[in-house]
């Protein structure tokens, strides 16, 4: 009676192992590639050939943002947050390793529905002090106009009526209304993409197309509102709503390295 | 003799060598020798400052490493030479009073262009030796010196030493003769042996201590850092160029120099602000990179103290801040290199009324750190380690 007894514990301790494991949730790594496209091809920064929608021709000399809080929706609704390097990622178009972002985060293989980020830094990260060394220390916004950080620097250069060129600052950050108040302008983008992640690195490419910075729901017409924003929120406000529709993502699994 | 005997005196033989053997390999153990043990030398990083230093693995920060770079800095014989008038040290153009430039009023190099022992100028006016610590992209106003250069001898500080040793415009010398003379000067070996475990002079260890020195030479309270820390006010004309200073639609400074978010006062990054339509200058920007923007591009300069680092620009060619104010309101230049940031540059500049200027002078003034250039330890010592005293 007492083998029987034994057996039957072994048994179910065995099952019981195994269905544990079963339950185990297993787990893959991400990585972010940023891609920056006019027109659905490479940008070439320097060269004056682009021409957004109001007509302006232009070129992009220097791009620099940040997106943060980048969330992934799982099918069931549960959400999953990239919490690494304080869940904010600096590009620069001129520090090709910024290009690339592998956070220490995992991700739970699973079905997901759709990715969303800021574009910027949330108010209450988005302090001056956050960022004290290069290069994100020289995305700093001046106290006086809010502080914290630019979003995003885009530099560049149109060619005005009479072929004049004319340089642009198309900057984003805390915009400064009447009265001392604040705008904050950072905007959450969410984008639908549905994948399944799995337990090879789990890549996103995030690409932004320039040239919807410049289309809807607001004609951006540099001869009208001017090259630099950074004291206009109006014009702000009218990149940020337009910014919304910039990004576009997609996923696929990188096939694991075997190092042997 | 018995064999027990035998044994016995064997064993006291035995005995009595191994401890004469212990006995003089304790004479000799590493104990008694003078001990290489340099002392850390932490640098403090003072409110607002980076955190991330720019130090060579192989060149730690040492108490003695410093101790000795300033001699060497400081003494004329570093180029090789002893005879009065052929000497020339660091300390020879970088003068503390001037932020470690020469200034425009220079006794030696007229109108604050330097030239080396053997009367060549220097290809560009010089760069102050201000906060380099912090310094990641690149040395000269070109940024030729940087941890990317694909050549290993031009990569940092320390490189720079060795180049402003040999340098046809500048010391004009070898290091090997350098080094010759260094190592038979009396007090010298001594320093070598505490800073780097030995008594035989280096090049290498040369250049390591200059380095040394040089990135100590920090600047962290002019006026300007004192009203960051909250311990005094600025004047309403001071207040309101610093307005002037960090806002696009007035002088739009804070881009390229940095401000209350970057308190270096420069971005230590590269940009052609519109002095001239052509580019000839074989040491521009565009010399490093190839990249057609850099034309014509240069280092923007820190502006703690600036009022004393004139003459200004790349080639000198302004004088006074107040030029250098005049030619950003109305002299700029355009051409298709400009950088964009300059985005006043084709109307002519940021168009400035005169009380403006006054205004945005006041304020760069606030960038002057008094402590920094009276500063005893950046000082030359009162005597060289032979006793002599500094001679440039």
């Amino acid at each position: 009676m007492k083998r029987i007894l034994f057996i039957a514990g072994f048994l179910c301790a065995v099952l019981c192992l195994h269905s544990c494991k079963e339950n185990e949730t297993k787990y893959g790594p991400v990585v972010f590639v940023f891609e920056h496209q006019v027109n659905g091809t490479d940008l070439q920064k320097g060269e004056m050939k682009y021409t957004n929608l109001a007509g302006n021709v232009y070129e992009v000399d220097e791009l620099q943002y940040f997106i943060s809080d980048i969330t992934l929706k799982k099918s069931s609704g549960q959400l999953v947050s990239i919490t690494s390097d304080s869940a904010i990622h600096y590009i620069d178009l001129a520090i090709p390793a910024s290009l690339t972002w592998n956070p220490a985060d995992q991700i739970p293989v699973d079905t997901y529905d759709s990715i969303s980020f800021i574009f910027g830094i949330c108010e209450s990260k988005n302090k001056t002090g956050l960022f004290v060394n290069p290069p994100q220390r020289d995305m700093f916004w001046p106290d006086m106009m809010g502080g914290g950080y630019h979003y995003m620097k885009m530099n560049g250069k149109w060619k005005a009526p009479g072929d004049v060129i004319k340089p642009f600052n198309f900057h984003l950050g805390i915009g400064m209304g009447e009265m001392g108040v604040f705008y904050q302008n950072y905007f959450t983008i969410t984008l639908p993409l549905k994948f399944v992640a799995g337990e090879a690195p789990n890549v996103f490419n995030i690409t932004m197309n320039i040239e919807k910075w410049f289309e809807s729901p607001n004609l951006w017409d540099w001869n009208v509102i001017g090259g630099q924003i950074m004291q206009n929120q109006p014009a702000m406000h009218k990149a940020c709503e337009n910014g919304v529709h910039v990004f576009k993502a997609r996923h696929h699994a990188s096939p694991l390295i075997d190092n042997g | 003799m018995t064999n027990r005997k035998i044994k016995q005196v064997f064993i006291s033989v035995a005995i009595v060598i191994s401890l004469a053997i212990l006995l003089q390999y304790s004479a000799c153990r590493p104990d008694d020798e003078p001990v290489y043990s340099p002392t850390p030398y932490e640098i403090k990083v003072p409110k607002f400052f980076p955190t991330r230093m720019n130090i060579p693995a192989d060149n730690p920060m040492t108490v003695e490493g410093i101790e000795l770079g300033r001699y060497l800095f400081y003494d004329g014989r570093l180029s090789g030479n002893t005879e009065p008038g052929k000497m020339m040290s660091c300390g020879t153009c970088h003068l503390q009073s001037r932020s470690f430039e020469c200034g425009i009023d220079h006794p030696r190099f007229t109108g604050g262009h330097p030239s080396g022992i053997t009367g060549i100028e220097t290809p560009h006016v010089m760069l102050p030796l201000i906060n380099l610590v912090w310094n990641e992209s690149g040395y000269f106003w070109s940024g030729i010196v940087s941890g990317n250069n694909p050549n290993a001898t031009q990569r940092t500080i320390e490189d720079i030493v060795r180049m402003g040793v040999v340098a046809p415009h500048e010391m004009a010398g070898d290091t090997n003769k350098t080094r010759v003379l260094i190592q038979s000067i009396p007090g010298y070996a001594e320093l070598f042996e505490k800073a780097f475990g030995s008594r035989t002079v280096t090049f290498r260890n040369i250049s390591k201590a200059v380095a040394q020195f040089v990135r100590t030479l920090i600047s962290s309270d002019s006026k300007f850092d004192k009203y960051m820390r909250g311990e005094v006010q600025l004047s309403s004309q001071e207040l309101n160029g610093y307005v002037l200073f960090m806002t696009e639609d007035g002088a739009d400074c804070f881009h390229c120099h940095g401000g209350s978010g970057n308190p270096l006062f420069t971005t230590n990054l590269f940009y052609n602000n519109g002095k001239d339509e052509v580019f000839n200058d074989p040491r521009d920007r565009f010399s490093v990179t190839g990249d057609s923007m850099d034309l014509g591009a240069y280092k923007a300069t820190t502006l703690r103290n600036i009022e004393l680092t004139g003459p200004y620009m790349h080639d000198g060619r302004f004088k006074t801040l107040e030029q250098v104010i005049d030619f950003y309101s109305q002299g700029i230049v355009w051409s298709p290199n400009v950088h964009p940031l300059m985005h006043h540059a084709y109307d002519g500049g940021i168009q400035l009324t005169p009380e403006e200027k006054k205004d945005l002078v006041a304020f760069i003034k606030t960038l002057r750190d008094e402590s920094f250039l009276t500063n005893p330890a950046f000082a030359a010592p009162a005597k060289l380690p032979d006793g002599s005293a500094v001679q440039y």
